[in-house]
């Protein structure tokens, strides 16, 4: 009955809190991995599935808006959702700009916990499907050679296939054969999908950089 | 043995007299004769020479009262021969007639008699009231006066001639004047300066060598009272120094409210100071001190400790030092300090002690009020401080409280399942009442140190205190990044200390430490909090620091009332410490550390101690 194909890692110095987190989240059916400080879960191997973390702001050693960008600067994805004793407003502000998911201040609702942890484990696991879509993208667009990386640019800028031509000094038949050889290759079904595949690996048009 | 013989001049100079001295007393009234006739009979019991009292007619009764009521056991003196009490039929009148030539056989062979029975001399004193009734051979009383001075000086004997002067006429006085080398009268032994020496006054070229001899006294005289007069000035002088110097001691004594006391150890008499009766509230006119009168004032409980005290400085015949409470009628306590010196006689032995009694109460009550306001203060720097502590302390609470708020929640999701989880949710529950537990705990320690309490000294181990204070601010140390080293010594005897006050310090600090270490600074910020015992078995304490240290000329300062180097202190931490510390007989300071940072320290007397 337990989600196992998801996970909540908690770090609280006080085992009391963290013993009683732990209890919560396994109640309500979730998986828990605690921690007594940071640099433990640093350390740890960590599993890959959808997850988020509750962290304790106040942590002797590493504290919490240190590991949070400690965890950024590693190149972690994580949400992490922030507990503290006592509201400390900067200290909030701080970390929401960090990209903290939500703050919470001791003693908290469970369902404000539960909640918290719900939402941030659903954007950790869209995070992990825009990042799989994202590598499979970009393996395509490596199949492309030069020339049609270059014509695909010219495309989804919206030029025609007389422009494009021109443009790159080549016959216009020349550029239809490129341009079914990248719709090929990208698996890119219509035109407005090939547009949407550029956006996302950021492709951007000569025309609209020299506007 | 005599009993409470009392010392007068009279009775000195009687002592002065012994075998071979044959004198008189001139007596107005009974008792001017008893006071000299008993005491020269006691004198001669109490030397160990035999005494002959002869007794007009029915005057044995009299003499016989008169004896016992100056203390001589006269059944038992009179049993061992000591005392023989006799009649003058018995002495002068033994052949019907008085006869001088008999009655010097007489001195003679009582003399030797009593010499055979092992007494040192003989002592005899004659009542005379009835010479003047006449009898056979009583015209030649006077001759046998005046010859008898010459036998006494022969012989192992003095006597005492009684004469009433009232009932002899003067002419009879003055032979009596002119026959005894030296005359007791008015309660004074004189050398008698009319004495007439036997040959002259029996002899026939009486008149002319009395008026030599008149003459010679006159001048004689003269010198005499000059010499006298000179005497009496330097006495009164003496007299009058120590008048003063005894008005200066009275005066001093009252002033610094000291008495003195004597005390000897063999007779258990007792003397007393006026400020002494003063201080015990006894009037020195009326009263004799004595120990059970001294013991009577002394306040119950302190009883036993005094008498331990004396009996431990008589047996080691040491000096005594001692506070003590003594009650007085009205029921006002004072509070006394004693001390005392052994007196040794040149035989080695132990006379007793002589010491002085200081009235301490008003220093008592001074120092009273000290330690009250110091407690005050105390509380209201202790009070200030769990101020800042305010949330440090809240962190401290709300952490149990969030805990069991969250099991709470796990419960209520375990029991609402399909199949409550009952096994899970007691487990939960378990867990929620252990951290009810911990806050309450933690409100009762701060409850214990915002709380007005006595001073209350009792057996503390300073791990505890160290640890009880770490509950509270340590979340506080290391929100402020400092790391905390503990180690505390394991076998640290208990100190004898008030529990909240020792808290206080320990909190001073760790707090100060923490404050050492607030501002900027490249090396780690780091605490170290030590227990142990030093070599000489005291309780030591430490807390260092790697902060900013301390610069020398502040080593002393830190302890100084309201001086800080902090922004925001009031500069009392430090000093109520050190003032808690010396009151608990321990003593507290700082010092530099060699690489970085300041350690302060204390040393508090191990175990039960004297205490108060």
């Amino acid at each position: 009955m337990k989600k196992t194909d998801q996970l909540v890692f908690v770090i609280d110095d006080d085992p009391s809190m963290r013993t009683a987190i732990k209890e919560l989240i396994e109640a309500v059916g979730l998986s828990c991995q605690t921690f007594e400080s940071g640099q433990e879960l640093l350390e740890a191997k960590l599993p890959d599935v959808p997850s988020c973390l509750v962290l304790d702001v106040r942590l002797p050693g590493l504290s919490g808006l240190n590991l949070q960008r400690e965890l950024t600067e590693r190149g972690i994805h994580i949400p992490i959702i922030f507990i503290t004793g006592h509201g400390d407003i900067p200290m909030s502000v701080q970390a929401m700009k960090a990209g903290a998911m939500e703050f919470l201040t001791k003693p908290f609702r469970d369902q404000d916990l539960l909640d918290a942890i719900e939402q941030a484990t659903e954007r950790d696991r869209a995070a992990r499907r825009q990042r799989t879509e994202m590598g499979e993208l970009v393996e395509r667009s490596e199949t492309l050679t030069p020339r049609e990386r270059e014509v695909m640019r010219l495309v989804v800028a919206g030029l025609l296939n007389k422009q494009i031509a021109s443009e790159l000094g080549i016959s216009e038949k020349t550029v239809n054969v490129h341009r079914s050889q990248v719709m090929q290759k990208m698996r890119a079904d219509s035109l407005a999908e090939l547009v949407r595949m550029a956006e996302k690996l950021q492709l951007s048009s000569p025309h609209t950089q020299s506007h | 043995m005599s009993l409470a013989a009392q010392t007068t001049p009279l009775i000195t100079a009687l002592e002065q007299l012994g075998p071979h001295d044959h004198f008189c007393s001139i007596y107005e009234s009974p008792e001017e004769h008893y006071a000299v006739a008993i005491p020269f009979i006691r004198i001669g019991l109490d030397r160990g020479e035999k005494c002959i009292y002869i007794a007009d007619d029915g005057t044995v009764g009299d003499v016989r009262e008169a004896m016992q009521s100056e203390g001589i056991d006269v059944d038992r003196a009179t049993r061992s021969n000591a005392l023989v009490l006799a009649t003058k039929e018995q002495a002068y009148l033994e052949h019907g007639s008085f006869h001088p030539d008999w009655m010097f056989t007489f001195w003679q062979e009582a003399t030797e008699l009593a010499m055979s029975e092992g007494f040192s001399a003989l002592r005899a004193t004659g009542e005379t009231e009835w010479v003047l009734r006449g009898g056979r051979g009583l015209e030649r009383w006077m001759e046998y006066e005046s010859r008898l001075t010459h036998t006494l000086s022969e012989s192992n004997c003095s006597a005492l001639c009684q004469y009433n002067r009232r009932l002899f006429p003067p002419e009879l006085i003055l032979d009596v004047i002119r026959t005894h080398p030296m005359v007791v009268y008015g309660s004074t032994v004189c050398r008698n300066l009319y004495y007439v020496p036997p040959d002259e006054f029996l002899g026939t070229n009486q008149t002319a060598r009395e008026v030599e001899r008149l003459l010679t006294n006159i001048r004689e005289r003269e010198r005499v009272e000059v010499a006298l007069r000179e005497q009496l000035r330097e006495r009164r002088r003496a007299e009058e120094e120590l008048r003063r110097s005894e008005a200066y001691l009275g005066e001093g004594q009252r002033i610094s409210h000291t008495g003195s006391w004597g005390w000897n150890v063999a007779t258990g008499e007792i003397f007393w100071s006026q400020e002494h009766f003063r201080i015990f509230g006894f009037d020195p006119e009326t009263a004799k001190p004595s120990y059970p009168m001294f013991l009577q004032r002394i306040h119950p409980k302190d009883r036993t400790f005094v008498e331990q005290t004396f009996d431990r400085a008589v047996r080691e015949r040491s000096d005594l030092e001692m506070e003590y409470r003594i009650v007085l009628t009205d029921g006002s306590t004072k509070y006394l300090r004693s001390l005392g010196h052994p007196v040794i006689g040149e035989d080695g032995d132990l006379d007793g002690f002589i010491g002085t009694v200081m009235d301490v109460t008003e220093r008592k009550h001074a120092e009273d009020a000290l330690h009250k306001a110091q407690a005050e203060l105390a509380h209201v720097t202790r009070v200030m401080t769990m101020g800042e502590l305010v949330a440090s302390i809240a962190h401290e609470v709300n952490q149990p409280l969030g805990a069991i708020v969250t099991n709470g929640h796990a419960c209520v999701h375990l029991l609402s399942r399909d199949v409550p989880d009952l096994d899970k949710s007691r487990e939960v529950i378990g867990r929620m009442i252990r951290d009810g537990m911990r806050a309450s705990e933690v409100i009762k320690r701060i409850r214990d140190l915002l709380h007005k309490t006595d001073v209350e000294k009792v057996p503390v181990n300073v791990n505890e205190t160290i640890q009880e204070v770490l509950a509270l601010v340590s979340s506080d140390v290391l929100r402020s990044k400092v790391e905390l080293q503990v180690e505390l010594e394991a076998d640290v005897p208990p100190v004898l200390g008030d529990r909240i006050q020792l808290q206080q310090v320990i909190l001073n600090l760790i707090l100060n430490a923490r404050d050492a270490m607030s501002g900027e600074q490249t090396n780690p910020r780091e605490m170290q909090i030590t227990s142990g015992k030093n070599s000489a078995g005291a309780v030591a304490v430490a807390v260092r620091d790697t902060g900013h240290g301390l610069e020398t000329k502040d080593v002393e300062r830190i302890f100084d009332p309201f001086f800080t180097t902090k922004a925001g202190g009031m500069g009392l931490g430090l000093s109520i410490s050190r003032t808690i510390i010396e009151a608990h007989g321990g003593r507290l300071w700082a010092t530099q550390n060699e690489d970085k940072g300041a350690t302060i320290q204390f040393i508090l007397p191990a175990g039960r101690g004297s205490g108060s």
